[in-house]
């Protein structure tokens, strides 16, 4: 059986610098999906906070509210409400690239797939939304 | 028209002269339907021997000759010199690779890797005077775009986690174990599970998608790895849940 | 000192279809047997990799062997030895079924069967074909089997320099690992040569940087001879300039080829046939209709037309998806709505190392199989698709003979293959490694080439064959004074490139010779000044041998067992 020799020039081997990220624009977009993450967390803990509030009766509920009427709280409240659109958007984007959808032996198309998807989207919100503001 | 010559700022390492690598600037002869390969060629013809790459079949089908070019994965023969406006254009060996000479790279990371997911078909093979297994033109299609990978490893060069992580499996190692998974008369999944479905394989990738966007062959490396994660996932649900069904 | 010997009990030159075909099948007849493969390049670069229209083999419920072999030995214009198109023919279903069990993807009908297309030259579709790729997936598909087998040893990237022969035998090779360009023994009780053809000492070839000949450089240094080597084939349809391949399944599927007046210009050389003759005569078609002013004019010379629009998109791009690619990429031309630009290009060569039926050679221990070998199934012009399955065929028969050799031979000894190794290692650097100027490769290679085209082209005449052995000979006295820019080991392609220049002066030299004997016209060798079939004198194959005074050219009778020689009609 082979042996292995040994080599004797040395390979070069390149670092690989830790703002890779920023070098092109399709890594800076992947990067700030990532980073949408944490706005997603985020919103989580606040859903969380207002379970517990409301768990512990009227008056803990009613200081929650008025938490999140504070303008601070409001601005970052919207920018959690952007960061997750852009989230949305782009795993809808990806879904139409992980899952083969066919109809009767044709495969549909990308474009098709995430419109549909996107559509829906838009519709289901607008109709929760209609709801809230109805009641 | 572009103009008579263009500058070509080319990476050279020689481990015998300098432990670094650097750069050498040549400047070319260029015509409208010269690739960066014809403008190596000139170098290495004319001008500097002793520049070393990859090349063979000039037609984009053998893989050789993947290299940085201005930064990006790029086949050097499928490149034209009239799509960069001036020089000088950058060559630079495939990214991500540890470097043997020049623009050469070393690719036994990526055999080892390509060996380990078992690229065959793995069942009971029949008698031959039983004639082909049947398999429809719809069966085919199914896993054709997986299977024309030319292994040119320009996936690896875009695929950040690679970068990160060399242990990684790699875009095209999974997207040609998924072809083979997808293959009707392959029964290998269980046996390319585990390598493909533990550390390093596919739930390591983040799917930041450019192994897809830089792919000569549109492979869609990217595709195949995240289906292969949706295949995996019900699987194990399948093998979980009491009314799972097969293998 | 040298670095290490390698033992194995079989050793192959070349990782191409005929090569890895050879490994699988030496591997499958006894799984104790360690196989080297021993190739310049990884396995997926070989050439075997851009053969695009498809394998044939006789399996259609309306083909028969018979037929099969019969258009075969028509259009090798009855020079092929007729047992071996029998053995070919006999053998090419079952390699393609073997293939399909492999992974192969073979493109089907819609009821699940192996599809089959028209080619030239063959009187029924039985052209197998995946998709118009079918090269690159043969090779992937045996690739990747063959990391099945544990008793594969691959050497990738090592340039064999010289076969070892000691006592009358072949027992191995002296292979320079391009690593740090140090020469090691891989000393085996078989060695087989997989190395492909040559087409690279032809100016516009389909054949990639690698096919320099050199399997066939090898076999005729070690005193073994080089059979119908006048034998070129030009393929009818390249792109100018670059000559990249543009299929013949682009005929299969119903192209057409028109000359500068419209006209399919077929009609008036081999109106039974069109588009689908045989290679060699419609490549001297298009060259007469050059001759006549026929042709359209461009920057890389004439040209004619082949078009394939009326087939329409949806045909195109299920069938030829990769010819419009190529089409689309190189000279930004789409087929669907254009004509392409095409005109002969060199593809394939017919001549080789002489072989058996088995592969064997006449040196002992040395086999040869693929485009590096003539047995010969092809005779004086191939059929297109009949090579990837001689690939299989071939390199079947040649592995499982190896494989019974190796089991029964005893070891090859060590010491005396070391030393010739040594020596190899000592030339190579004494040779080019030294401090010295002198001329440039790039320089004798294309007056080689240019030599070639000039004088060996699709048209020949006493004159220019004569010529073109003067400056052959010639660019050898140059190539001795050849100098290389590179003086590292660590990955020296410059050296790889002076070392493949050698191989091709050895390999044009027994072209011309055999070329300038023989004095008549048959299949893809023509003379002008000899332009009818000499069966009497010339039903022969030409062995070229190498001696210190040049090529010395002796023959060989064909064997004909079923097909008397006839008239070659369409």
């Amino acid at each position: 059986m082979r042996t292995e020799a040994p080599r004797r020039y040395p390979v070069y081997v390149p670092k690989v610098p830790t703002t890779w990220w920023v070098r092109t624009a399709p890594f800076r977009r992947f990067a700030a999906r990532e980073f949408t993450a944490v706005f997603a967390a985020a919103f989580s803990a606040i859903l969380l906070l207002f379970l517990l509030a409301l768990s512990r009766g009227q008056e803990a509920y009613e200081g929650f509210l008025r938490w999140l009427r504070l303008p601070a709280v409001i601005v970052v409240s919207s920018v959690i409400f952007v960061a997750l659109l852009y989230h949305a958007v782009t795993w809808f984007r990806l879904t139409a690239h992980i899952q083969v959808v066919r109809l009767g032996g044709n495969v549909v198309p990308r474009r098709a797939v995430v419109g549909a998807l996107l559509g829906t989207w838009v519709v289901v919100s607008s109709l929760v939304v209609y709801l809230l503001v109805w009641f | 028209m572009g103009a008579d010559t263009i500058a070509l700022k080319v990476g050279r390492y020689r481990p015998e002269h300098a432990p670094e690598p650097y750069f050498d600037e040549f400047h070319v002869p260029r015509t409208d339907d010269m690739v960066v390969l014809d403008a190596l060629n000139h170098i290495k013809d004319h001008l500097d021997g002793s520049l070393a790459y990859r090349w063979s079949c000039r037609m984009g089908v053998c893989g050789s000759c993947g290299m940085m070019v201005n930064g990006e994965p790029r086949l050097t023969c499928s490149t034209f010199l009239r799509d960069f406006d001036s020089g000088p254009i950058v060559v630079e060996p495939l990214r991500y690779f540890p470097v043997i000479r020049d623009l050469v790279v070393d690719m036994t990371d990526f055999m080892e890797k390509l060996k380990s997911v078992k690229p065959w078909i793995i069942g009971e093979e029949p008698p031959i005077d039983e004639g082909e297994h049947l398999q429809t033109p719809d069966q085919l299609e199914v896993y054709k775009q997986f299977s024309m990978c030319i292994n040119c490893m320009l996936c690896f060069s875009a695929c950040p986690v690679y970068g990160q992580d060399p242990e990684f499996l790699g875009p095209a190692v999974i997207a040609l174990a998924h072809r083979y998974n997808l293959d009707s008369r392959d029964r290998g999944r269980a046996e390319r599970a585990r390598i493909l479905e533990l550390d390093n394989g596919i739930w390591d990738c983040t799917f930041v998608g450019e192994c897809t966007v830089v792919c000569p062959k549109d492979v869609d490396p990217a595709a195949a790895i995240q289906r292969s994660k949706v295949s995996t996932a019900t699987h194990m649900l399948r093998a979980v849940l009491p009314f799972g069904g097969r293998e | 000192m040298l670095l290490e010997t390698l033992v194995h009990d079989i050793v192959i030159v070349g990782g191409g279809a005929a090569g890895l075909r050879a490994a699988i099948a030496a591997a499958e007849v006894s799984d104790r047997l360690s196989i080297a493969l021993v190739s310049k390049v990884y396995p997926m670069r070989s050439h075997t990799v851009s053969a695009e229209g498809g394998a044939a083999a006789a399996m259609a419920a309306d083909d028969s062997t018979e037929l099969h072999a019969f258009d075969t030995i028509r259009g090798s214009d009855w020079l092929a030895d007729q047992d071996a198109v029998e053995a070919f023919v006999a053998e090419a279903p079952d390699e393609i079924v073997r293939l399909e069990h492999w992974g192969c993807p073979w493109s089907r009908e819609p009821d699940g069967t192996i599809a089959v297309r028209a080619f030239g030259g063959m009187s029924v579709n039985r052209t197998v074909f995946a998709a118009d790729k079918t090269g690159f997936h043969l090779l992937h598909t045996l690739f990747q089997t063959s990391l099945k087998y544990e008793g594969i040893v691959r050497y990738d990237e090592f340039f064999v320099t010289r076969l070892l022969v000691e006592e009358g035998r072949c027992s191995g090779v002296a292979a320079m690992d391009l690593r740090d360009s140090e020469v090691r023994c891989i000393a085996g009780k078989a060695v087989i040569l997989c190395t492909g053809g040559a087409g690279r000492i032809f100016p516009f070839t389909t054949n990639g940087a690698i096919n320099t000949g050199d399997g066939m450089a090898l076999a005729y240094r070690a005193g073994v001879p080089l059979k119908d080597m006048e034998f070129v084939q030009y393929h009818p349809t390249g792109l100018p300039g670059t000559g990249i391949l543009m299929t013949e399944a682009s005929r299969g599927e119903g192209g057409y080829l028109f000359n500068n007046q419209g006209r399919r210009f077929l009609e008036d050389y081999i109106p039974s046939k069109m588009e689908l003759g045989p290679r060699d005569i419609l490549s001297r078609a298009i060259i007469q209709e050059f001759e006549k002013g026929h042709g359209f004019d461009g920057p890389d010379g004439q040209y004619v037309h082949l078009d394939i629009s009326h087939l329409g998109e949806e045909t195109i791009d299920e069938k030829l998806f990769f010819l419009r690619e190529l089409a689309r990429n190189f000279i930004g031309i789409d087929p669907v709505h254009e004509p392409i630009p095409v005109r002969p290009v060199v593809h394939y060569m017919m001549g080789g190392v002489d072989t058996d039926l088995l592969g064997r050679t006449r040196l002992a221990g040395l086999h040869a199989a693929g485009e590096t070998a003539c047995v010969s199934m092809n005779g004086a012009n191939r059929l297109g698709s009949n090579s990837l399955t001689e690939c299989l065929v071939f390199g079947a028969r040649v592995g499982r003979q190896a494989a019974e050799e190796a089991l029964e031979a005893a070891e090859p000894s060590e010491n005396p293959l070391a030393e010739l190794a040594e020596v190899e290692q000592d030339r190579l650097v004494q040779t080019y490694l030294a401090d010295r100027d002198g001329e440039r490769i790039a320089t004798i290679r294309k007056d080689l080439q240019t030599a070639m085209e000039r004088g060996a082209g699709v048209f020949r005449t006493e004159e220019s064959l004569k010529t073109a052995v003067e400056e052959v000979r010639g660019l050898r006295e140059r190539y001795e004074s050849v100098a290389i820019d590179d003086r590292d080991r660590a990955f020296n392609t410059e050296l790889v490139t002076a070392l493949e220049l050698d191989n091709m002066l050895d390999v044009a030299e027994a072209v011309v010779r055999s070329g300038l004997e023989r004095r008549e016209s048959r299949g893809s060798h023509t003379r002008r000044d000899h332009p009818d079939r000499d069966d009497e004198r010339y039903l022969r194959h030409s062995l070229a041998f190498s001696t210190p005074e040049g090529a010395k050219i002796d023959y060989i009778d064909a064997t004909i067992t079923q097909w008397p020689p006839a008239e070659r009609t369409y």
